[in-house]
């Protein structure tokens, strides 16, 4: 049983089994690869479908994709006008400001300025063209002209009015939204979309000549190429040397009622929360990265030896089987007994009781009979009061026996 | 690739520089994106300074072989061969049982030199133990970053088993010096062979005088001293024993926290000592459908090793052993006739069929004893008639015992010999039939 002592490992350098970066990366080249082109895929795709990375909102100078207006700003700044974008009213003001005189160009799809703001944008210039305003813009800005609806689409709608610009624009690629205004007076209607209604209506208000324009494929980098559409967009806007290019952002909505909860925390919060993350991130790495791979150990089966013993005994349980549990006890009780009287191994049981009943006079007979052979449990507490009095009756002899 | 607590500190540190600057100057999402990067970069830094963990030689010391129980202790070299300092966690990847005090040890080689870590291990499973290398976690000057890899430097260790039965063998051995001749015995009987003569002295059983040997040694006519001489007899020596442990799926049920294979193998233990000691011939079987391990023809302290050894890793398996190929292979390590120790179980005459129908075939050339561990619950089940549940218990546990009974009477019906008893109690209930067949002469 010596514990002699060996040593283990020569001592070359100790071969080591994680991976290098080298031979990780040459295990998944395949895939690195793969990633690799997914990505510049996607850029491309991304560089080739955004160009210029514009807003994608209607009427903007700087949205490229059909529905946008870079087409006519670009041809407006060939043509020498400065076209200005302004996102807010406070830019649009400043742009103005700049530039006495220049046209208003003022678009609000998404109705985000409140009546008082289009007020104040109403008395910005004195040559405004709206596109497509709705209810609360032509209040502002044309109390006489009113919406009537939304037309058919149709090529080629006449001017058949006089102003310059619709003049020269001949016909019109229908569609958008027409408009009508009580005749006569300063107010010119034209390109009739219906009996009454009407594309383009220009009228004269106490803050200058308003121009209301319906047709929508007329501003768009997709119907600015139909018939005489550019034409009349160009003699509309074209008109000053500045446009001042005014469509309403989300900076424009009024703060109401109590401050919100952005304008009261300080501005590091967010980098802090940020930092937290990045934080928490490196914790997890920290905590998370294993000192090498699982020990694996094979365990040995675990068999309780009880099992059988459990199992047997439930199942007299379950089946009442109190006969034969009696009968168990009592074979086990008449064998030590046979043990402790001397007999041998091979005695019957009325040789037993005969034995018990000379060993214990006081006893009668017909009761070493009854718990010992002759009684059948009726119920659960006979079983027991019959094995409690097979142990007093072992206990007995035994004493009797070995005093 | 790893990070230490002190990088997540320095992340989270930020959080001062951030509010600072943000409050002063407005510039919150800039420092903290130049804190972000200024810790990454530290770290690299920190990365490519720490020493290689590959750059290592390992070199382990082990003992081959540990008593279950006992505590020895692992000796493992890290010979630094990088030109910096090894500042790092060193892991050796012992199996859980190995029973490792530690398994993670900071460690700092400076170069070109090399450090000792040492393990003590405590191993709570008998057989191979092992270790598959350790894993380096090597830090950069600031303990940042750490570099890590896995090196292949395996370690085993035999846990033996822990032979506890050997406290019995003291009293065993003068029990058996009394049967040899070392004490004065002069008793003549059955299993005894002729030892020696020798001169009488008071005391001697006067019916040992050997009245020939004293009328051939007395010569009066040459003035001698008339000498009276005894006979004295020592056991039969030179006896084979065959032990043949069971390692079939019955040997798995535990008993008192302890798998029947393990009693069986304290038992033999215990025997194959005494055996051996008594001048006869011990020989080692485990066997469930095939030979699980084998010693033969050891005497000895070679014999104790080698059974040690050879049981160590010896598992039950779960398999149903085959009795029908037993005499066989008792039959190939001896044609003698031998005492046959079968360490099995005996539960009921059905899961028992295969022994005893291989019983009357070893019976008839040998002497056969079946040694079988009983379980002490079964026999507190039966007194313990409190209730419902705990009568029906007791009713089971008569049944099994009944069942052990009649398996006890069919063996020794076909001409063997059988040792119950619990763990504790079966390694020398064993080792005194033994002695008492001994004594007898039926070896």
């Amino acid at each position: 049983m010596s514990t002699s002592t060996t040593e283990v490992g020569a001592s070359a350098r100790a071969e080591a089994t994680t991976p290098t970066l080298r031979a990780m990366a040459k295990r998944w080249r395949f895939w690195l690869i793969l990633a690799a082109i997914a990505v510049i895929g996607l850029l491309i795709v991304a560089l080739a479908s955004g160009t210029g990375g514009g807003t994608g909102a209607p009427y903007s100078i700087t949205n490229a994709a059909p529905e946008g207006s870079k087409a006519l700003a670009e041809v407006l700044r060939q043509q020498g006008v400065d076209v200005v974008q302004a996102d807010t009213l406070r830019e649009a003001r400043a742009a103005m400001d700049a530039a006495p005189g220049a046209t208003l160009a003022f678009a609000d799809p998404y109705g985000l300025l409140s009546d008082k703001r289009l007020a104040e944008a109403a008395e910005l210039s004195d040559r405004v063209v709206l596109f497509l305003p709705a209810f609360d813009e032509l209040r502002a800005f044309a109390p006489d002209v009113s919406s009537a609806g939304a037309p058919r689409d149709t090529d080629g709608v006449e001017a058949e009015c006089s102003v310059p610009a619709a003049q020269r624009a001949g016909s019109i690629i229908g569609g958008g939204r027409s408009y009508r205004a009580p005749a006569g007076g300063d107010t010119e209607l034209c390109f009739r979309a219906s009996d009454d209604a009407f594309y383009l209506v220009q009228d004269d208000t106490p803050n200058g000549t308003v121009t209301v324009l319906g047709a929508a494929d007329v501003l768009s980098n997709d119907g600015i190429t139909g018939a005489g559409n550019a034409a009349l967009a160009l003699g509309l806007l074209g008109e000053a040397d500045t446009l001042v290019w005014y469509v309403p952002t989300a900076d424009d909505v009024e703060a109401d009622g109590p401050a919100d909860i952005t304008s009261l925390t300080p501005d590091w919060v967010t980098p802090v929360l940020v930092l937290v993350v990045f934080t928490f991130i490196a914790a997890a790495v920290w905590r998370g990265r294993r000192l090498g791979a699982l020990v694996v150990e094979n365990l040995p089966v675990t068999v309780r030896s009880r099992e059988t013993m459990e199992g047997r005994a439930r199942l007299y349980a379950r089946a009442g089987a109190r006969t034969h549990a009696l009968d168990s006890l009592r074979i086990g009780t008449i064998t030590r007994l046979s043990k402790v009287l001397g007999l041998a191994r091979n005695a019957t049981v009325d040789e037993v009781i005969s034995s018990i009943a000379a060993v214990l006079p006081a006893r009668p007979l017909g009761d070493i009979q009854a718990v010992l052979v002759a009684a059948t449990p009726a119920n659960e507490a006979d079983l027991v009061s019959y094995s409690d009095r097979l142990l007093e009756l072992e206990d007995a002899v035994t004493r009797a026996v070995r005093p | 690739m790893a990070v230490s607590g002190r990088f997540v500190l320095l992340v989270a540190l930020g959080v001062i520089p951030v509010v600072l600057i943000g409050e002063a100057y407005r510039q919150a999402e800039l420092t903290l994106a130049l804190w972000l990067l200024l810790t990454v970069v530290i770290g690299i830094v920190d990365l490519t300074l720490a020493a290689s963990p590959r750059r290592l030689v390992v070199e382990r010391v082990l003992p081959n072989r540990v008593r279950l129980g006992e505590t020895t202790s692992s000796e493992l070299f890290i010979t630094n061969e990088n030109r910096r300092a090894l500042r790092g966690l060193v892991r050796d990847a012992w199996q859980p049982s190995a029973g490792a005090a530690v398994t993670r040890q900071s460690v700092v080689v400076p170069a070109s030199e090399r450090r000792m870590l040492r393990t003590t291990l405590t191993p709570f499973r008998r057989g191979d133990r092992r270790t598959a290398g350790i894993t380096v976690r090597s830090f950069g000057p600031l303990g940042l970053w750490a570099r890590q890899a896995t090196l292949a430097s395996p370690g085993r260790i035999r846990v033996l088993p822990p032979f506890n039965s050997r406290k019995h063998l003291p009293s065993r051995l003068a029990r058996l010096r009394e049967l040899d001749g070392a004490t004065s015995v002069q008793i003549r009987g059955q299993g005894t062979e002729f030892d020696s003569l020798r001169e009488y002295v008071r005391g001697d059983d006067v019916r040992s005088i050997d009245w020939r040997a004293t009328a051939r040694q007395g010569d009066a006519r040459a003035g001698h001293e008339q000498k009276l001489m005894v006979r004295t007899w020592r056991p039969e020596r030179d006896r084979r024993i065959v032990i043949v442990i069971d390692t079939g799926r019955t040997q798995a049920a535990r008993i008192d926290d302890e798998p029947r294979i393990d009693t069986s193998i304290e038992a033999s233990l215990l025997l194959a000592a005494l055996a051996t000691r008594a001048g006869d011939r011990v020989d080692l079987i485990a066997w469930d459908r095939r030979i699980r391990g084998r010693v033969t023809g050891a005497s000895g302290g070679e014999l104790l090793n080698r059974m040690v050894d050879t049981m160590a890793t010896v598992d039950p398996e779960l398999l149903e052993t085959d009795w029908s190929s037993v005499a066989a292979q008792v039959r190939a390590v001896t044609n003698q006739r031998a005492l046959v120790v079968l360490l099995t179980t005996i539960d009921t005459p059905a899961s028992s069929s295969g022994l005893l129908s291989v019983l009357p075939q070893l019976a008839q050339r040998h002497t056969v004893l079946v040694a079988a561990v009983s379980d002490p619950e079964v026999l507190r089940a039966v007194s313990e008639r409190g209730d419902r549940d705990e009568t029906y218990r007791a009713a089971s546990a008569e049944r099994s015992l009944l069942d052990m009974a009649r398996v006890t009477a069919a063996i020794t019906r076909l001409g063997g010999d059988v040792v119950t008893g619990s763990p504790s109690a079966l390694p020398p209930m064993l080792a005194d039939r033994y002695l008492a067949l001994k004594a007898a002469g039926r070896l």
